[in-house]
């Protein structure tokens, strides 16, 4: 898949993630990490299956040190490594060059293929470089290769021995393990990080545990991350986001074809938006949190808005108009406020309409009523303004619809210029028959803390939802593909 | 000196035990060549400059050379007790190797 990111945002996504210090107290990630560093900790092992990511993680880890990096390789050459991780290319030298043009200011980064050496050739090396260089970052990638081929108590040996010459001399040595079971350095090293993927409904969902890290307390075992540009991205998780200074939304101009939905990431995903006349369910899974939806019907909103095309809402029963306002009102002008209709069941929704522009419709206890005077009010709205965007949250309703008046409703915004937003829970009474017409289909749920969106319909991989309000200054949120 | 010459050789050999032992053949052998490049004969030096080798034990692994070098003296210690050769010159290795630390400890 192409990527939905220039390369550009992708470093935003990546730094906002792991380097930046001014995001450390939104990022558990990135505290953990960058902590870790900061204990200027002696050694590492970073353990797990092939595949999971080690290597990114230690050549992450090396960069964002900024420290004299060394990096030992008993499996691929360096051709190989540059071809993988084409981000860290220009940093890794060959040893021989490195050593011809030797020159203390210089941040490349030598690269030892020790395919064929043994584990006193290893020793030497890592010797070496720590008495040159104090305060080094040297990465043994892997060092099960060479020690397997060593006694175990010559090998643990070894591992004390390597491991004290680097505390010794200010610097740090990250033992890559491909063989967990077979390892011998968990108890001499400061800090353990464990890989670990795994498969759910057809797509691999990676993340770290951190075992260990001595000296620092760990407030998150388990994080997950992607491999996404063969960098190494821990995903953030934040339950609520909201601007710290609310400004006008930016917003994304909408196409002759597609009605845009906010947010650049999720157009890009969808193709360039929503075409119209499409029905999109957003299916949501109870352990998500509303502040996600939210963001999305937000955006969606917002954009239509900024772009003169009216909004029709009917939030979840239990969502208070005040909570749906919060996210709209403060991110545009009245004029475009004028354009956007909430339905609710509100009991005194009129203070609501005394302070701004927005239209308010009360929401009787009659279901079939509802749904007709919605029905209606959009199709005047699409043929006055050519085109309108109606969102239900059907989530947590307990309503008894009329199915057919609902698919009757679905039909009208099909055959239109609009767009209609669904909310719904696989429990929804209604959820179904909307799976089944749906033209989009996303699917939201959190794992490990992380809210995760699923593209079902069209199939476009898994992407994890990040919050980034209180920076931008209006609802705002971004996708990083899981991978 | 040039009668102790199997004195030396048996701590040189007393010396190289103790420390593979403890820091494993490799590390040894990448020692031992670390010190001939820095003109020593390589561990069995340990007799002929003993401040030297305790110095650059010191330079690979600081504080932690402290007591595998008090570990190398003891060993010596012991060697005299077992026997009566030339018990002065094992001595002095001995007094050089502890006053060379207890330099370090002060510093």
């Amino acid at each position: 898949m192409q990527s939905q990111f220039n390369e550009e945002e992708e470093m935003d996504v990546y730094n906002e993630c792991i380097y930046y210090p001014e995001y450390e107290e939104y990022s558990k990630d990135k505290s953990i990490l960058h902590k870790f560093l900061s204990t200027k900790p002696t050694s590492l092992l970073i353990r797990g299956l092939p595949g999971t990511g080690k290597t990114t993680l230690a050549l992450e880890l090396l960069a964002a040190s900024r420290r004299p990096g060394y990096y030992i390789s008993t499996r691929v050459s360096l051709k190989k490594i540059k071809e993988y991780f084409p981000w860290v290319a220009d940093l890794l030298k060959d040893e021989y060059v490195v050593k011809s043009s030797y020159n203390s200011n210089s941040n490349d980064v030598p690269v030892t293929d020790a395919r064929l050496g043994t584990s006193k050739a290893v020793v030497e090396k890592v010797m070496d470089f720590i008495l040159a260089h104090k305060d080094a970052v040297i990465i043994l990638d892997s060092w099960d290769a060479i020690a397997k081929e060593t006694n175990m108590d010559e090998r643990l040996k070894t591992e004390k021995s390597m491991v004290y010459m680097a505390d010794a001399n200010n610097s740090m040595l990250i033992f890559i393990s491909e063989e967990p079971e077979h390892n011998t350095l968990a108890y001499l090293v400061d800090s353990i990080i464990t890989l670990e993927m795994y498969y759910k409904d057809s797509f691999r969902i990676r993340h770290m545990k951190v075992d260990k890290m001595r000296g620092m307390q760990i407030d998150y075992s388990i994080i997950p991350y992607t491999l996404k540009g063969s960098r190494f991205i821990p995903l953030l998780s934040k339950d609520y986001s909201y601007p710290i200074k609310p400004i006008q939304f930016n917003a994304i101009k909408n196409s002759n074809e597609f009605i845009s939905t906010g947010s650049k990431d999720m157009d890009t995903v969808l193709g360039g938006g929503i075409r119209k006349g499409s029905v999109v369910l957003i299916e949501r899974e109870h352990d998500v949190g509303k502040s996600y939806i939210a963001h999305i019907l937000a955006s969606l909103t917002l954009n239509a808005l900024k772009n003169r095309l009216p909004v029709l809402t009917t939030p979840a029963p239990y969502v208070p108009l005040k909570s749906v306002l919060k996210y709209v009102e403060p991110f545009c002008n009245r004029e475009e406020l004028s354009l956007y209709t909430v339905f609710t069941k509100d009991e005194d929704p009129n203070d609501y309409m005394i302070d701004n522009a927005i239209n308010v419709c009360k929401l009787t206890d009659d279901v079939s009523y509802n749904v007709n005077q919605t029905c209606s009010i959009y199709m005047k709205s699409v043929k006055e303004h050519k085109g309108t965007i109606l969102t239900c949250d059907t989530s947590l309703a307990n309503v008894n619809y009329d199915l057919n008046e609902v698919i009757n409703g679905i039909r009208k915004v099909k055959s239109s210029d609009g767009v209609l937003f669904m909310v719904s829970s696989r429990d929804s009474p209604l959820f179904n028959a909307l799976q089944n017409i749906a033209d989009i289909h996303l699917r939201l749920f959190a794992e490990h803390g992380v809210t995760l969106c699923q593209f079902m319909r069209p199939y476009k991989g898994v992407h994890a939802i990040i919050l980034e309000s209180e920076h931008k200054g209006y609802p705002y949120y971004r996708l990083v593909e899981v991978v | 000196m040039q009668g102790n010459d199997e004195l030396i050789a048996a701590i040189g050999k007393m010396v190289r035990e103790h420390l593979t032992r403890v820091l494993g053949n490799s590390t040894v052998q990448v020692i031992d060549s670390w010190l001939k490049q820095r003109g020593c004969k390589g561990i069995e030096d340990i007799c002929i400059d003993p401040e030297k080798v305790s110095m650059y034990l010191y330079i690979i692994f600081k504080d932690a050379a402290i007591l595998l070098e008090n570990e190398i003296a003891r060993a010596l210690e012991d060697a005299i007790n077992n026997s009566s050769k030339d018990s002065e010159f094992i001595k002095d290795i001995v007094v050089k190797i502890r006053s060379y630390n207890k330099k370090v400890a002060r510093i």
